[in-house]
């Protein structure tokens, strides 16, 4: 119930900054570029967008158009935002989405054993390496990994998704352009999860049932993986959800780096330009990516912990 | 006929930034094969401890010297892999707290099938990983329908619900019956059951030691408890603890009836008198357990002490069929 | 446990602190040690060398002494922008848990709805409205920052609050005000420390992207503004390493430092987190 409220404050954020903030809001709404390219027909574009009529009206066609696809267009772009829009989103989530399950995994796994065997050497070097890799800037790492293995080593492209193959070899060609990327933004979530399940599993090596578990026999490792584990889950996934928006964010610089043609480069380049719409669509955009995030992990939740149902 | 568990001279200690708890000083027990025991002793005792070592889960204690023969081996000479083969299979537990217990992401039957997993096919993750729901057998579910029989519990529908349920959707005396099964599927030598009537109602305490007298026919059993009815109830001999230490042993029905034992004549007395007499005061701390000061860990409190009693530690003497291990019981007299 | 001690008993806050505290040197005597004045021009793209450590930038200016300069800017913009944040939060977080009953259902609710609006679009958004300018960098992110101060000050004015000794202390006749300064403020001030660290840290992060997408002060050199120019300009394609990597490894010691030194506060402040950490 309260994302509906968290996207309807999203959506009316979208458009009361436009208006709120310093400038002519008719520019704010159409970009600069848009904004001096027009010259003299300013008061025509004002009235076209009916920018000239009531506030609730304003708002009710701003409503419309976002429902019908009418998000504006971009001089970018030179196309109706949503297209450009859609088009790098699918980039980005093909980035993102595995990189955040394969992330999770890793560190559920590495942070789980780092804290089985607590105050060893293992866990001390899986830490140190976790905060290492936490507080480094990553699209900095990005970079570092980047100039190592491509600029240097030769083995990856220099960056963009694909080298203009097509049929199959253009699917291995994208997958051998998404590797370095994917392996940074899986670090980067690895990072924030494995302290988080690292906690957990600590915590949880003094409940009952583990020394149960113990008791009839099973391995360390059994326990470990089946029973500790299993119930570090359920912290992992809220964690997710609170961090997608940050994961989110992040993977938008790593794309920079990249000149992966996703979000980030989308951002970047409507930043130069100062293309107010495309801006506004990809803040909106990201911000219900991250509401249908949480929404899934509110969900997923009860399926996770029997006692929440 | 030689004991099924023996356990001689077990010393088991805790280093803690305060100092080396003793938590067992030279234990000394042996089970034979078809009896039960009990272990009586209030917290502190060191019972906890003495249990968890004989299935090597006693860390981060250390079991500093004595030996543990259990069928014939040392196991506390064993390697972590043949001790993982040793409890469950060999030696059961049945612990005290059911309500945490039972892992909660699990249902009943998940846990009772891994129990007959490890079983047969040891307790390795590939093996435990093995057993999803879709390869069960129905002889396993006859298998657990069998055992739930014998605990008093029949119906078909009630037991099909209660396999689908989770540990927190149960109640106290369900969640107990469901220990003893898993522990019961798991085909042991030796059950030890901690505290059975811990957080349990009247009804359903009597009702689980019941169930507990009569598992012994089948079983060798160790109960460990500071309850006076449970022992009496399930065990045809009582060991009684304090400081770490087995002060008195013999059959249950001359040690609970007749204490020799200063201490075991308070303890059985406090939990047997009627209203007034005098309050218990003995109950030990964990500190007293660290600087221990020669002589009898009891002198302080012993309303029957002696000059000696004071630094010479009592060995173990035989009055009847129950061995003491005070001065007033030498043969020759006290000191 | 007081702070001195909290970092005395942990090894990894020392490490953190001590990299905290060189960095502080080089901000706060800046241009002072550096060989060059940042804003000169020299040759561009020179490689390191004896005159340039870290060689020159796009526009000639000596890279490291950009470096040093940059310390001072970013650490400042973190800093205050996370005083900003964290007095409001703190404020918000007070009154909410003081007040209770409508207002706090109200504060509460804005703190939930900006917590789910991720933090970086947004701030790029009213910045790219805004201009780029460092104070609005400051105040953007200081926008974003303040819920999950508000969120954690409310809850410990909560529990104390409705403690034992502060319901005998109103029922003895004390004021508000009074509670708050005898009793509120000493439980929440090692709370918000803690928080305060973290949130540099957070603040010097989100300042670096803005600049490195193009959102910052051109007048300012931070290093996230040194990043900019290096993707921007040439500096990647060209693999002129020592303009780019400095930068992002510095913006990373610090964060690094600020984190070990806040974990530290925070474990001080809450008994059950502590030993969880400890090793």
């Amino acid at each position: 119930m309260r994302y509906l409220i968290a996207l309807f404050i999203i959506v009316s954020l979208g458009f009361i900054l436009p208006r709120l903030m310093p400038g002519d809001p008719l520019m704010n709404i159409v970009g600069e570029e848009a904004y001096y390219a027009s010259g003299g027909a300013l008061e025509e574009l004002r009235a076209d967008l009916g920018l000239d009529q009531s506030l609730p009206v304003q708002y009710g066609r701003y409503l419309g158009g976002l429902l019908s696809g009418d998000w504006g267009y971009s001089y970018l772009y030179l196309q109706p935002v949503f297209e450009s829009v859609s088009l790098h989103l699918g980039w980005t989530l093909l980035l993102m989405l595995p990189a955040v399950l394969i992330g999770a995994t890793l560190a559920a796994v590495l942070g789980g054993l780092a804290a089985w065997h607590r105050g060893t050497r293992m866990d001390a070097g899986l830490s140190g390496l976790f905060l290492l890799v936490y507080s480094m800037p990553h699209y900095w790492l990005a970079m570092l990994v980047l100039f190592v293995f491509s600029f240097h080593l030769g083995w990856f492209p220099l960056g963009k998704a694909t080298s203009g193959v097509s049929g199959l070899p253009y699917l291995v060609d994208v997958g051998w352009h998404m590797l370095l990327p994917l392996v940074v933004v899986t670090l980067f979530k690895a990072a924030y999860d494995f302290l988080i399940v690292r906690g957990s599993v600590v915590s949880i090596y003094g409940e009952d049932y583990i020394l149960m578990a113990q008791a009839k026999g099973l391995s360390s490792n059994a326990v470990l993986f089946k029973h500790a584990l299993r119930n570090a889950l359920a912290p992992l996934v809220t964690a997710t959800a609170i961090q997608f928006g940050m994961i989110f964010s992040g993977t938008l610089l790593i794309e920079v780096v990249f000149s992966w043609p996703g979000m980030g480069t989308l951002i970047y380049d409507a930043i130069g330009a100062r293309d107010y719409p495309l801006l506004q669509a990809s803040f909106l955009i990201v911000a219900i990516c991250v509401l249908v995030a949480n929404f899934v992990a509110d969900m997923l939740y009860p399926k996770l912990d029997p006692r929440t149902r | 006929m030689t004991a099924l568990l023996r356990v001689r001279d077990l010393h088991v200690q805790f280093d803690t930034s305060h100092g080396i708890v003793r938590a067992n000083s030279g234990v000394n027990l042996d089970v034979r094969e078809g009896e039960s025991v009990g272990i009586m002793g209030e917290s502190g005792c060191g019972k906890t401890v003495l249990f968890l070592s004989l299935l090597r889960l006693q860390q981060p204690g250390r079991i500093v010297s004595g030996s543990i023969t259990f069928d014939g081996r040392d196991i506390t000479l064993l390697s972590e892999p043949e001790m993982e083969s040793v409890r469950g299979r060999r030696i059961a537990l049945v612990p005290q707290n059911h309500a945490t217990a039972l892992n909660p992401a699990y249902t009943v039957r998940d846990q009772l099938i891994e129990a007959i997993a490890v079983r047969e096919d040891g307790g390795r993750l590939s093996s435990i990983l093995g057993r999803r729901s879709s390869s069960v057998h129905s002889g396993h579910l006859e298998e657990i329908r069998t055992v739930f029989n014998d605990l008093g519990f029949s119906g078909e529908r009630v037991l099909t619900r209660l396999l689908q349920s989770y540990p927190h959707e149960l109640s106290g005396g369900m969640r107990q019956r469901v220990l003893i099964a898993m522990a019961l599927l798991m085909r042991p030598r030796l059950l030890i059951a901690d505290e059975p009537t811990t957080a349990l109602d009247r009804a359903t305490r009597a009702q689980s030691l019941e169930v507990l007298r009569q598992l012994n026919a089948q079983l060798t059993m160790l109960v460990v408890s500071h309850d006076l009815d449970a022992i009496r109830h399930t065990c045809k001999r009582v060991a009684v603890m304090y400081a770490g230490r087995i002060v008195e042993e013999g059959p249950a029905d001359e040690v609970l009836t007749n204490p020799r034992h200063p201490y075991s004549r308070l303890l059985i007395s406090a939990q047997t008198r009627k209203r007034g007499g005098p309050l218990l005061e003995t109950f030990t701390e964990t500190s007293d357990l660290i600087d221990v000061p020669p002589g009898c860990p009891f002198h302080r409190a012993c309303p029957q002490m002696v000059p000696c009693c004071i630094d010479v530690e009592p060995r173990p003497h035989q009055d009847g069929q129950v061995s003491v291990a005070c001065h007033l019981y030498r043969e020759a007299g006290p000191c | 446990m007081s702070f001195p001690a909290l970092i005395a008993r942990n090894r990894a806050a020392q490490v953190g602190l001590g990299v905290l505290l060189a960095f502080v040197v080089v901000a706060v005597l800046g241009s002072a040690v550096a060989p060059h004045d940042p804003w000169q021009h020299f040759a561009p793209f020179e490689s390191p060398s004896f005159a340039h450590p870290l060689g020159t930038n796009d526009v000639g200016q000596d890279i490291f002494s950009e470096l040093l300069a940059g310390a001072r800017v970013s650490l400042a913009v973190g800093a205050l922008a996370a005083l900003l944040a964290v007095g409001f939060g703190v404020f918000v977080g007070v009154v909410a848990g003081f007040r209770r009953g409508v207002l706090d259902n109200l504060l509460m609710g804005l703190t939930d709805i900006v917590l789910v609006i991720p933090a970086l679009p947004l701030v790029i958004l009213l910045a790219a409205y805004l201009g780029a300018n460092m104070w609005n960098v400051v105040l953007v992110i200081g926008v974003v920052f303040w819920p999950s101060t508000a969120r954690v000050v409310r809850s410990q004015v909560l529990s104390v609050r409705q403690s034992g000794y502060v319901e005998s202390a109103r029922a003895l006749g004390a004021t508000d005000a009074w509670v708050m300064r005898r009793h509120v403020l000493p439980n929440v001030l090692p709370l918000v420390l803690s928080k305060f660290v973290l949130t540099v840290a957070a603040a010097m992060l989100m300042e670096a992207s803005l600049s490195f997408l193009g959102l910052g002060d051109p007048m300012v050199k931070s290093w996230g503004m040194m990043l900019h120019y290096a993707f921007g300009r040439g500096g990647f394609i060209q693999g002129l390493w020592w303009w780019y990597l400095p930068p992002g490894l510095c913006i990373g010691l610090c964060i690094l430092g600020l984190t070990l030194v806040g974990f530290a506060f925070e474990s001080g402040s809450d008994p059950r987190l502590r030993r969880a950490l400890e090793r």
